[in-house]
């Protein structure tokens, strides 16, 4: 495609400097627990127990510097207490494992839902936007129950398996998969190619954006897990992964928060990164439609 | 006849089982029968040696009981006491720590520690000392007074004695000692809990460092004093706890107590550690456990020593697992009746701690790995698991039904849930705000006279203020407190009366009520300065410790948290029982810890058997306080021999009256009198439970009121606090401080159960 | 579209079997256990749960304020991010910098954000400052009505990002030429946002919402963080009721409770899916 200058440059001035503000004070909390990251645990706390006057005179001053600039919340993570690196590698597994599920999984239903013509398909189809849209607390009792009895519950599977099928991403791609053109299918069909081989050949590769924006979606939530694995494996602390850790920290400060953070942050960051050009990039759907 | 074979075959299979079970109980009648308990414990071959405070107890392994050897704890000629603590073999001879301590009215001193050789003949337990210690870093001194250090074990490996202790800053430590000389030092250990022997010339440190949450298993090599890690630092909320260490360095095991069991790790790996056998004692003390020959273990503990197979093998098909937050003797002698007469299952009681929401977790997961719970009645995950009906119905048992059929209604009530008993009292007692009576009578006033209702109450505490003695024999609170105290005591006592007021009243009531507000308003006005109180605790390093007045004309009237059950009733006093009802007398707390059954338990027969053995060893105090079946006053344990010792002591002393110098006789006429004054004063004061307490307890045993969950006492007990020290510090007044407190609560109160 | 049975079966029954056995099954089980009365024998007591939830004040209360802050907060983000996607998608490609540093709140743990706001709103804090600096009075922000703001802000700056990815996607497939042919007839920025770009991406603007409004019903670790389990009334969501109950055993109100609220979403999502498919079915 042919570049075109389409705006006058000055207005283009205009919204680059206000977005570069917006994005600066949506970054600003961030910065702060960077900066915060290098500050020792105790000078944190210190400064954190400084909260909390209702002194009409007095200000909280910001700390713009450490006192002296000090590794010490990354050293008490990643030296002293191994758990958080046994943490952080059960949510790489956990957030891999159902990664790799849903890829499977959730793509075909989806496929069988848009694809294909059978009696009871607009019923499953309201069916999952109806289970989409359920409070997490709904299913909560009677999945441990559900786990228990087929013998999960207290293991990985209990967290991974429930999430290979989460209707949310099952509705994302069907829409895709629905708004997609007839005729590029009945190309396929002419060709000669059954339903399998329209799957993997048409139907796979011309989502790839949905697919795209569906895992970075679900990466997300895999990372963020926090219920899940403290109702489900809430008598095997070992199997638990670092996000409970960082979401469930009460409002005392125990200094580590922020080298936490960053921590946490950074490989997610990274993955998002490499998937987000992914979907920005990818086929313009433009010719589809 | 018949039966009489099946009963003599029955007991015999009991018997059998048992042995082969191997598991024995020693001593868990010591403290009943010779008023002693075991402090550390000691093995040579196939004998355990296990030192009491005046006896030494020799079991060998296969006999049924133990022989009792007496030691003298008198002082010598100059008053010094040889103290004897911590028994361990040293070159095949049996050795104890003895430290010579004199006593004096304004000072102690340490006089010497050393190792001594332990002789045992004829029933007597003879101490020769081998060896003086240096003692400089042993002794911690404070003003006049000099004490030895705490030792928690002692391990004795070649020539050297290793002693986990606390140093003189109260810090937990290991001191090295060398036999040659008695010189010795501390090893570069850091929140070192507890030492046992690894190998020759090496120990294994077990420490807690609880800034990091670690624990952490450590060797050291005495003769060339390096530390090198066992194994990765376990995580503290995860890694469990482990007690009664042993390790075994032939097959490089370490046995420990965990959870009500004996666990054996394989190459310390501990995250994988086996049950090997059951174990219940109290075992939250940092002895180590001994190794005997032929595959077993012991502990000794303050309830006993126990016994066990290392053989898992030998472990039994099915436990009852009791989770148990008491300490109570009801529980220990239930588990002793109980796996005395079971040969298929044996209970197991653990008392690690477990959060509310973990208790709570595992009835949603119906997890049935704890058949028997027992708790206190204000527990979060008690309430929760009453109100819900998570308790299985005890009504079937004859037993349990006929002993709390009987009690007096409230407590009933807090056992019952529709028309099932769903839990059993194992523990009970009170405490609340009492008077010494013969003080206000001092002052000219009656019980009448006091009043009853809050508000005027505190007025009537300014009064009393001003019409105090001068010469201060009577004062309204303990000297040592400061005003501070007082206010916070006394606020304590109002909010937990209030509670109690809330729990019997409906909850949706809230804290923002006219009878609060007007009882913490009349608290501000309180004139804690009037009362001579003094004012902070600046002058508390100076003062040193403060003397406690024996005076018998000397009353301080009022005592804050003191006991209103019997068995613990507040001394020389009574309760006042304050109310938020101009009219009407206030409510006696109770707090109780009871017992209840796991509805997902899979053992619900024996769960039921367990719970009556709770009845059946029932202990003086529930007895005494949950119906009037209890009713004759009981002395102090050994009250008698007291009296006669007494008696003793004094006809000795007119024995010599008779053959005195006559310019000592008026010394020693005044001795015999002061003596029998106090014989006396003991007669009438020596009641474990007095007459009198057990005619008022049950003259108000209608005003018993429950404690149970509230909000003060929830998770925000935190944020209450906060509220409460800002009201104490005078940040905020009464209205902020209940509308701070109100809402909240209300809410919890309107979200229902 | 296909119509053969068999391969059909292959691509719907290992997946529906999944969605059967952990969710529909526990979904349907919930319902019986909505039904109970929830001690361990779960005795049958029919609506009585039902009827005893919609009397609870607490019940009510706090499905009030998640109806309120679900309003404002869902809104809000969709607008927001709806607008910045517009300008970022001008810049493209190079608002890349600008739109992954929006994106990174989103993944940020609780924990660490909890610490910042609460220094950012403490009674000393920075927006106090700022409020100063304009010579306004400090607020307390922290308590009563006024720790919806915070709470408000902490969502939308959370999942901001996220928004305007969705949108930015679907702002792609939108055919340039069109926005030139827009600006040749002088449309404005807003006749051209509203008028021209919304309806083409409608599939997209309606995800964002759904998205954002359950987002927005799950509003509570934030909640929680600041006040506890009984915060401020104004910010005491149905999630709190929820965990409150949870923490009393009471699951069968918690199941309740949530089966009332879902009943509620149904219907609102209902009404807004009637709307979008008469928005696409206008557009064609």
């Amino acid at each position: 495609m042919a570049k075109k200058k389409l705006y006058r440059p000055r207005r283009h001035l205009l919204t680059r400097l206000l977005l570069t503000l917006l994005a600066l004070v949506i970054l600003l909390p961030v910065i702060v627990t960077a900066l915060y990251s290098f500050f020792s645990p105790e000078e944190i706390s210190a400064f954190m127990q400084t909260r909390g006057s209702w002194d009409e005179s007095a200000w909280l001053d910001l700390r713009l510097a450490p006192k002296l600039v000090s590794l010490g919340q990354y050293y008490k993570i990643l030296i002293t207490d191994t758990s958080v690196l046994r943490m952080f590698v059960m949510s790489v597994f956990y957030t891999a494992a159902i990664l790799l599920g849903q890829a499977v999984f959730v793509p075909m239903l989806a496929y069988a839902l848009s694809r294909f013509e059978f009696r009871g398909r607009n019923l499953i189809s309201a069916g999952v936007i109806l289970l989409m849209l359920l409070p997490y607390q709904v299913t909560m009792v009677p999945n441990v129950l559900t786990l228990r009895r087929i013998g999960l519950i207290n293991t990985v599977w209990a967290v991974i398996l429930p999430m290979w099928f989460t209707p949310f991403y099952v509705f994302l791609l069907r829409q895709f998969m629905a708004s997609l053109p007839d005729v590029i299918f009945e190309a396929g069909q002419v060709d000669g190619a059954g339903t399998v081989r329209c799957y993997f050949h048409l139907a796979l590769p011309v989502c790839r954006p949905a697919i795209g924006a569906a895992i970075a979606l679900s990466f997300a939530d895999c990372w963020n897990l926090v219920e899940q694995p403290m109702t489900y494996l809430s008598q095997r602390i070992d199997l638990q992964p670092l996000s409970v850790m960082f979401n469930q920290l009460a409002a005392e400060c125990s200094g580590i928060e922020f080298a936490g953070a960053m921590i946490y942050i950074l490989p997610a960051l990274f993955v998002y990164l490499y998937f987000l050009e992914d979907i920005l990039s990818g086929i313009q759907l433009t010719e589809l439609k | 006849m018949k039966k009489l074979i099946c009963v003599i075959l029955a007991l015999a299979l009991l018997c059998a089982s048992a042995l082969a079970a191997g598991s024995f109980n020693l001593g868990r009648d010591f403290e009943e029968k010779y008023q002693d308990g075991v402090s550390s414990a000691a093995q040579m071959g196939d004998t355990l040696y296990m030192l009491g405070y005046n006896h030494v107890f020799e079991w060998h392994m296969g006999d049924a009981d133990v022989t009792v050897y007496e030691m003298s704890t008198a002082p010598d000629d100059d008053n010094v006491y040889s103290r004897i603590q911590n028994i361990f073999v040293w070159n095949d001879r049996l050795c104890v720590l003895c430290v010579n301590a004199f006593y004096g009215d304004s000072e102690s001193r340490i006089e010497g520690a050393g190792v001594a050789e332990l002789t045992l003949s004829d029933g007597k337990a003879e101490i020769n000392e081998l060896l003086a210690l240096e003692t400089d870093d042993l002794i911690i001194s404070e003003g006049g007074y000099e004490y030895f250090c705490q030792i928690n074990g002692i391990v004795c490996t070649g020539d050297y004695l290793c002693m986990s202790m606390y140093d003189s800053s109260y810090m937990p430590a290991v001191y090295i000692v060398n036999l040659g000389d008695g010189s010795g030092y501390f090893a570069p250990t850091e929140n070192a809990e507890s030492v046992v022997p690894y190998d020759e010339g090496r120990i294994l440190v077990r420490s807690c460092d609880y800034d990091a949450q670690k624990i952490s298993f450590d060797i050291y090599d005495i003769e060339n004093e390096s530390l090198t890690a066992a194994c990765e630092p376990l995580d503290m909320a995860t890694g469990g706890s482990q007690a009664g260490l042993a390790y075994d360095s032939a097959a490089d095991t370490l046995y420990f107590l965990s959870e009500g069991y004996l666990k054996a790790a394989e190459h310390f790996d501990l995250a994988n550690a086996k049950n090997v056998a059951e174990l219940s004692g109290e075992y939250y003390n940092n002895q180590p456990g001994l190794l005997l020959p032929g595959g077993y273990y012991a502990f000794s503990g303050y309830d006993g020593t126990f016994i066990r197979s290392t053989n898992p093998d030998d472990m039994m098909e099915n436990y009852l697992s009791v989770q148990d937050y008491t300490y109570s003797q009801t529980v220990n002698h239930a588990y002793d009746s109980f796996n005395n007469s079971h040969a298929d299952i044996a209970a197991v009681i653990s008392r690690e701690y477990r959060e509310d929401a973990k208790i709570i977790e595992d009835m949603m997961n119906r997890a049935s790995d704890t058949d028997i719970y027992i708790m206190a009645n204000t527990m979060q995950a008690y309430s929760a698991l009453y109100d819900r009906g998570y308790m299985l119905d005890l009504s079937g048992n004859e037993k349990i039904r006929e002993f709390v059929n009987g009690m007096y209604p409230a407590l009933r009530d807090a056992c019952v849930r529709g028309d099932e008993i769903v839990s059993l009292p194992v523990q009970i007692y009170g405490f609340t705000l009492c008077a010494d009576m013969k003080g206000f009578e001092a002052l000219g006033y009656a019980r009448e006279d006091i009043p009853t209702y809050w508000p005027d109450f505190l007025d009537f505490l300014n009064t009393i203020a001003d019409e105090l003695p001068e010469d201060g024999s009577i004062r309204i609170f303990d000297s040592y407190m400061t005003q501070r105290d007082a206010r916070w005591n006394l606020f304590y006592e109002i909010m937990n009366d209030y509670s109690l007021y809330l729990s019997a009243n409906g909850r949706e009531k809230g804290y923002d009520t006219p009878e609060l507000n007007a009882a913490l308003e009349k608290l501000q006005q309180v004139d804690f300065e009037a009362m001579g109180l003094r004012e902070a605790e600046e002058d508390e390093e100076t003062e040193g410790f403060i003397a406690y007045d024996v005076n018998p004309d000397s009353h301080t009237l009022l005592q804050t948290g003191n006991g209103c059950t019997l068995g613990n009733f507040c001394y020389n006093g009574i309760p006042l029982l304050l109310s938020f009802d101009a009219d009407a007398e206030g409510l006696i707390p109770i707090d109780l810890y009871s017992a209840f059954v796991n509805p997902f338990s899979e053992n619900p027969d024996a769960a039921m058997d367990f719970l009556s053995a709770l009845v059946e060893n029932a202990d003086d105090s529930l007895l005494y306080n949950t119906s009037d079946r209890l009713n004759d006053p009981m002395h102090y344990s050994g009250f008698e021999e007291s009296i006669a010792e007494w008696e003793e002591e004094i006809r000795k002393m007119r024995d010599s009256l008779a053959e005195a110098e006559p310019v000592d006789v008026p010394v020693l006429e005044e001795q015999i009198a002061e003596s029998e004054r106090y014989l006396e004063e003991y007669r009438n004061n020596g009641w474990q439970v007095s007459p009198e307490s057990i005619e008022w307890f049950r003259a108000h045993a209608g005003q018993m009121t429950v404690n149970s969950y509230d909000y003060l006492n929830g998770d925000n007990a935190s944020e209450v606090y906060e509220l409460y020290s800002q009201f104490i510090e005078g940040k905020i007044d009464v209205k902020t401080l209940l509308k701070g407190i109100d809402q909240k609560a209300k809410m919890m109160a309107m979200e229902g159960n | 579209m296909f119509k053969r049975k068999k391969s059909l079966l292959l691509f719907l029954l290992p997946p529906l079997a999944g969605l059967l056995l952990f969710y529909v099954v526990p979904f349907f089980g919930g319902i019986y256990y909505s039904l109970t009365d929830g001690s361990y024998k779960n005795a049958f007591v029919g609506l009585q749960n039902y009827i005893n939830i919609w009397k609870n004040e607490m019940f009510l209360l706090g499905l009030k304020n998640t109806m309120q802050l679900s309003l404002i907060c869902a809104p809000l983000v969709w607008l927001l991010a709806f607008v910045i996607a517009l300008q970022l998608n001008r810049l493209c490609p190079k608002g890349a910098l600008l739109r992954n540093s929006i994106l990174l709140p989103y993944l940020m743990p609780a924990s660490a954000m909890l610490l910042v706001w609460l220094l950012a709103f403490d009674y000393g804090g920075t927006f106090n400052h700022i409020l100063h600096a304009f010579g306004l009075e400090r607020i307390s922000w922290l308590e009563g009505t006024a720790l919806r703001v915070p709470i408000v802000l902490l969502f939308v700056w959370k999942n901001l990002g996220f928004a305007v990815i969705l949108f930015l996607s679907a702002l792609q497939t939108v055919p340039k030429p069109l926005y030139e042919y827009a600006d040749l007839e002088g449309a404005g920025f807003f006749r051209q946002a509203f008028g021209i770009t919304l309806p083409l991406i409608s599939p997209t603007a309606f995800l964002v919402i759904i998205i954002e409004w359950i987002g927005a019903f799950k509003i509570f670790r934030e909640v929680y963080f600041i006040g506890g389990a009984y915060p401020d009334m104004s910010v005491y969501t149905l999630q709190n009721y929820m965990n409150n109950m949870y923490n009393k055993l009471n699951y069968q109100n918690v199941t309740t409770a949530a089966y009332s609220f879902a009943l509620i979403v149904f219907i609102l999502f209902a009404v807004l899916f009637g709307l979008q498919r008469r928005m696409q079915n206008n557009l064609r």
